[in-house]
């Protein structure tokens, strides 16, 4: 029986690659080169024996490390990360990703290579001034574009934030040159979560900020971040982050072509270009934090 | 008799002077990188002592003790390259004990050797026989001083008794750099480790050279196998990541 069977963008094609699992009592997580790829409930618990395989092929193995506690949880501290609570459920954590708001009705923007329909999300979105988390569903998706909307789950019927940015056809990172991008990052000291606004060029190098635990787990959370131009027009979203904090944005005219077929949603982040001193101060009750499970 | 205790003090005095003179400290600069370096750029420096081939050496900075123990292949220009003998320590910068290490007679590690972080606590501990890491096996100890077994296999030589075979369709050889694996057939073939993991918190990891993977191959590790239908499994190809279990009980 297989949990997954799927691309991994964590491998190196033509390198060595660190595989490695970290069990602890009845679950397991799934690690490749340093980034948690998965975690689920320990079968076979009886089973005793490791091996080595190879299936069609050949290979080669280097660095085999085993560990086992004399009375404790191996790598305490990397499963102590591995869970996030809703409503005191526990879950396992995949990943954590951005998004942007589309509307008063709930629907969620963001980029996700690859996305494990499988997986349950927990979005986090502000109400008011307060940012309450709820679960979240897929609503559309599409595997070229890398492109995804959530519609959020929300049996209480809050009101979102109005969207403050407007979408203009003609607009591109391209076309504009200079833009700025926003995440929502958990302060590490407080625990609150701060608006954090990235200013970038046609170069794509820029160094953000994360909160550091979530870095080391689970890597950038500005994944699927909206990008903006300086008069709060949307351009596109971040893609991709490689190692040295060089970006990726998806378009928005490609991100469009899934919005256009679909009203409901297209209608709802449909607004005006607004005055940017006013964007600046409000773009973060756009924002969104995305726990995948 | 003045005359004479006047002459025999002559004599304790002289000999004593020649004493001396033979255990007159020596001291040698070095670098970081234990190359012999100029005073005004050394990180540490070494003196001899009055015991044959027993050496201590001090940060350049704080005058704090960096190393003691016996050299027996003593090399101005190459302190990295020393070959040690007995119980030889070294020191963080700030007095602590870092290194505990015991070597044979020709100066390769043979006995136990502790490691320790900056406040003391012990890290690390293993067992060497005769340079060679005993049985593969040594133990971490995290913050809270609770140990951690680990074995490591480098796949250096063949001491953890791996089946190595060969013929036409599946082959098993330890190679420089690594255990490598062939198997010709769209199933699994595998080499099991004889160690027995007691624990129910435990990690496993090893590193798979992706060159020799193409689309369709899979290469990874079982865990927790009790039998052909009962294990769990982690196995990557070229790009794709392979997940799951087989359960029948």
């Amino acid at each position: 029986m297989n949990f997954d069977d799927r691309f991994s963008e964590h491998l190196k094609g033509f390198d060595w690659n660190n595989i490695k699992i970290a069990c602890s009592h009845d679950s397991v997580v799934y690690i490749i080169n340093n980034k948690i790829i998965m975690i689920n409930k320990m079968e076979n618990l009886f089973g005793e024996k490791i091996g080595l395989t190879i299936n069609n092929g050949m290979v080669m193995f280097d660095n085999l490390v085993i560990k086992q506690s004399q009375d404790q949880v191996v790598d305490a501290d990397l499963l102590a990360k591995k869970f996030c609570y809703y409503n005191d459920e526990k879950y396992p954590l995949k990943a954590i990703l951005s998004g942007v708001l589309l509307g008063e009705q709930g629907y969620v923007l963001s980029c996700f290579k690859n996305i494990d329909i499988s997986s349950k999300f927990i979005v986090s979105a502000y109400v008011n001034d307060t940012l309450k988390r709820f679960f979240a569903e897929i609503y559309l998706k599409n595997d070229f574009e890398n492109s995804v909307v959530f519609k959020i789950i929300n049996p209480q019927n809050y009101k979102f934030q109005k969207t403050i940015f407007a979408y203009q056809y003609l607009k591109s990172v391209e076309s504009e040159k200079d833009y700025i991008y926003y995440y929502l990052k958990k302060n590490e000291v407080n625990n609150d979560f701060e608006s954090i606004a990235v200013n970038g060029d046609l170069k794509y190098d820029s160094p953000h900020d994360h909160n550091v635990e979530e870095l080391k787990y689970y890597g950038h959370s500005c994944i699927g971040a909206p990008v903006f131009d300086k008069s709060g027009n949307i351009l596109g979203l971040i893609e991709n982050v490689n190692e040295s904090s060089k970006i990726k944005i998806r378009n928005m005219q490609s991100v469009m072509q899934i919005l256009f077929s679909h009203p409901e949603v297209y209608k709802a982040q449909k607004t005006l270009s607004t005055d940017y001193s006013e964007f600046n101060q409000k773009i973060h009750k756009n924002l969104v934090i995305i726990e995948v499970m | 008799m003045l005359k004479a205790h006047l002459f025999f003090s002559l004599i304790v005095f002289s000999l004593s002077s020649k004493s001396q003179s033979v255990v007159a400290k020596n001291t040698s600069y070095f670098d970081k990188n234990g190359k012999l370096t100029y005073v005004e750029s050394a990180f540490y420096f070494r003196q001899n002592t009055d015991t044959l081939d027993y050496y201590r050496s001090f940060y350049s900075d704080t005058k704090n003790k960096y190393f003691e123990g016996s050299i027996i292949n003593n090399n101005d220009t190459m302190d990295y390259n020393n070959k040690y003998k007995g119980i030889c320590k070294w020191y963080y910068s700030n007095g602590i004990l870092k290194v505990q290490s015991e070597y044979n007679n020709v100066g390769v590690l043979n006995g136990l050797k502790n490691e320790f972080n900056t406040e003391g606590k012990l890290i690390k501990s293993s067992v060497y026989e005769n340079g060679k890491l005993k049985d593969k096996k040594f133990t971490e100890f995290n913050s809270n001083g609770r140990g951690i077994n680990v074995f490591k296999e480098e796949f250096a030589d063949n001491s953890s008794n791996w089946y190595l075979n060969s013929d036409a369709v599946r082959s098993s050889k330890i190679r420089i750099g690594g255990l490598e694996l062939m198997n010709k057939e769209k199933n699994d073939f595998a080499l099991f480790i004889n160690y027995k993991i007691d624990s129910l918190n435990f990690s496993i990891e090893t590193n798979i050279n992706s060159n020799y993977l193409s689309l369709d191959t899979k290469a990874g590790f079982v865990f927790n196998y009790k039998d052909g239908n009962n294990f769990n499994y982690f196995f990557i190809s070229k790009n794709r990541v392979h997940i799951g279990y087989k359960k029948t009980e």
